[in-house]
């Protein structure tokens, strides 16, 4: 789950705006290109990023899992199905140039997964949502800065529909896992559709919706640096590999 | 002020829920609602803040008016700063991931300074006795405890009038009397209560009003004394405090005491 873990980090000190900078610019440098190199190279700056940080792996560990099984089902199926794949590796048809692209794809989904979680590990909620409050409409803010606290739920609430419809007798059937979890996702739906109309009744209850408290954010020297360094390694990118 | 409901009706879709309601609730009651499950107590509550009509489609018709403002012509946000209602369900009120943001999320909305809302959050807190819960995770904490940060929520808010939907039921004992001992100070204090309470025994010791919500409409409204030796009762599917069954029994058996006296104990 990606939620504000408590530290004294670079990032931590920054402005949410510089980190949000940070995380849009390279979730868009990564959809620009789908070359290996290019991609491998935005990943690495960003891998980099949060390693300085000494942010810990531990920390996305649920959501890494789930995007690992999700890119290598990417790699095996563009192995397959790449439509402009050329060179076969026989004696499976699948071909080099699809493996690739699924590769590519993978990159690119962890590229904006880690740049995200740089921005959420060292942001505080509330910090978030004023920031994301100047630029989108509030509650649209307040949405996507929630989101993520609902993902435990969710999962538990996923665990008690399997654990019910077990117990009276649903067997799960199906070669593949995915099949298997068809009949849990309309009550999961069920259920956020409900929780997203408790939540605005909660928040208007308590009078979300006029002006909010500010906390006085402010750019200083180190969030100016971060802005710079992050352009700088945008436009060197795109200078030594244009798309 | 205080609240003036008018002819007040509400239906889902369909069946009515509260038909015809007229109640008025003066500034400095402690009013207690009971009601079988279902009879409408939760949508009642909804009533009140402005959610119904806002936020809940449905048949609505009559007025609520809070603190001398129509819900009609005013929107849920700010009906907040007079009427604070604590839901009935924890899960569905909580959303921030600590415990100190839920609490301060209200204060914010007030467009309170940042040194202040830590005072007042700091405060709630102390009253409640959850300070050892201030950089918790929401979503970490036992259902009791939630409930005991959701009341805070709205208290750090300081509303004139505080609507409680069955605040104590994940409480034990001792929890369930701290919260009443909290809600008595706060309406000697002159804010005005009203606690929706499956557990009847603590609105007798508490409240000054109680009133008997069934089939749609409040139906038996006066002390809870009066309320509660009410023959009605439990045809309508509402418990009566220990004292009164107690005194019943002993009645059938033709033995005399003092009830007044056993109600305080
Ligand atoms: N959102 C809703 N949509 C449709 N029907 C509802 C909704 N909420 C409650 N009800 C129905 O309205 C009636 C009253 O519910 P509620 O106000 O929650 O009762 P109580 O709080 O007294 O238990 C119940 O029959 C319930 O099923
Ligand atoms: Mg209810």
């Amino acid at each position: 789950m990606l939620k504000y873990s408590e530290g004294e980090s670079f990032f931590h000190k920054l402005d949410p705006r510089t980190k949000l900078f940070f995380f849009i610019s390279l979730s868009v440098l990564s959809l620009l290109s789908t070359s290996i190199i290019y991609l491998s190279s935005v990943f690495a700056f960003t891998l980099i990023v949060f390693l300085a940080n000494r942010l810990s792996f531990q920390k996305i560990k649920s959501f890494s899992k789930f995007f690992i099984i999700l890119s290598i089902f990417v790699v095996i199926l563009q192995g397959f199905f790449y439509p402009l794949g050329k060179t076969i590796l026989s004696p499976i048809p699948i071909t080099l140039e699809g493996l690739a692209f699924g590769f590519a794809i993978s990159l690119r989904l962890f590229t904006i997964l880690l740049s995200l979680s740089v921005l959420m590990l060292t942001t505080k909620q509330k910090y978030l949502l004023e920031a994301l409050g100047n630029f989108i409409p509030k509650d649209f803010a307040l949405s996507l800065t929630t989101a993520f606290r609902f993902i435990p739920i969710i999962e538990e609430e996923a665990r008690t529909i399997i654990i019910s419809q077990e117990a009276r007798g649903l067997k799960r059937r199906g070669k593949m896992k995915l099949t298997a979890y068809f009949p849990i996702i309309v009550p999961l739906f069920a259920k956020a559709l409900t929780r997203a109309k408790n939540l605005a009744i909660s928040v208007e209850s308590r009078g979300f919706g006029r002006k909010r408290t500010k906390y006085d954010l402010k750019m200083k020297p180190k969030d100016w640096l971060v802005v710079a360094g992050t352009l700088a390694f945008g436009l060197c990118l795109l200078f030594f590999h244009p798309v | 002020m205080g609240i003036n409901i008018q002819n007040l009706n509400f239906a889902y879709s369909e069946t009515p829920i509260l038909k015809n309601i007229n109640l008025e609730v003066n500034d400095g009651e402690f009013v207690g609602i009971v009601g079988s499950t279902g009879s409408g107590k939760t949508t009642f509550a909804f009533c009140l803040n402005g959610v119904i009509p806002h936020l809940i489609r449905g048949k609505f018709s009559g007025d609520v008016e809070v603190s001398g403002k129509n819900t009609k012509s005013f929107e849920v946000f700010d009906l907040a700063k007079f009427l604070g209602l604590v839901f009935q369900d924890p899960d569905s009120q909580i959303f921030s991931i600590t415990v100190e943001d839920e609490i301060s999320f209200g204060l914010e909305n007030m467009g309170i300074k940042r040194n202040e809302i830590k005072k007042r959050v700091e405060s709630v807190m102390n009253a409640l006795k959850i300070k050892n819960l201030r950089d918790k995770e929401t979503f970490a904490i036992s259902q009791g405890q939630k409930q005991k940060v959701c009341m805070a929520s709205v208290l750090a808010m300081n509303p004139e009038i505080l609507v409680l939907d069955e605040p104590t039921s994940q409480l034990d004992f001792r929890g369930t009397r701290g919260i009443y001992e909290i809600l008595r100070d706060l309406n000697r204090k002159g804010k005005t209560i009203i606690v929706i309470e499956h557990k009847v025994d603590w609105l007798l010791k508490y409240a000054d009003r109680v009133l008997v919500l069934n089939n749609g409409n409040f139906v038996i409204d006066g002390e809870p004394k009066e309320v509660f030796r009410n023959p009605a009762l439990e045809r309508i599917g509402v418990e009566i405090p220990k004292a009164f069954r107690i005194e019943k029994f002993l009645k059938r058996s033709g033995i005399k005491m003092d009830f007044e006296k056993l109600i305080r104990v």
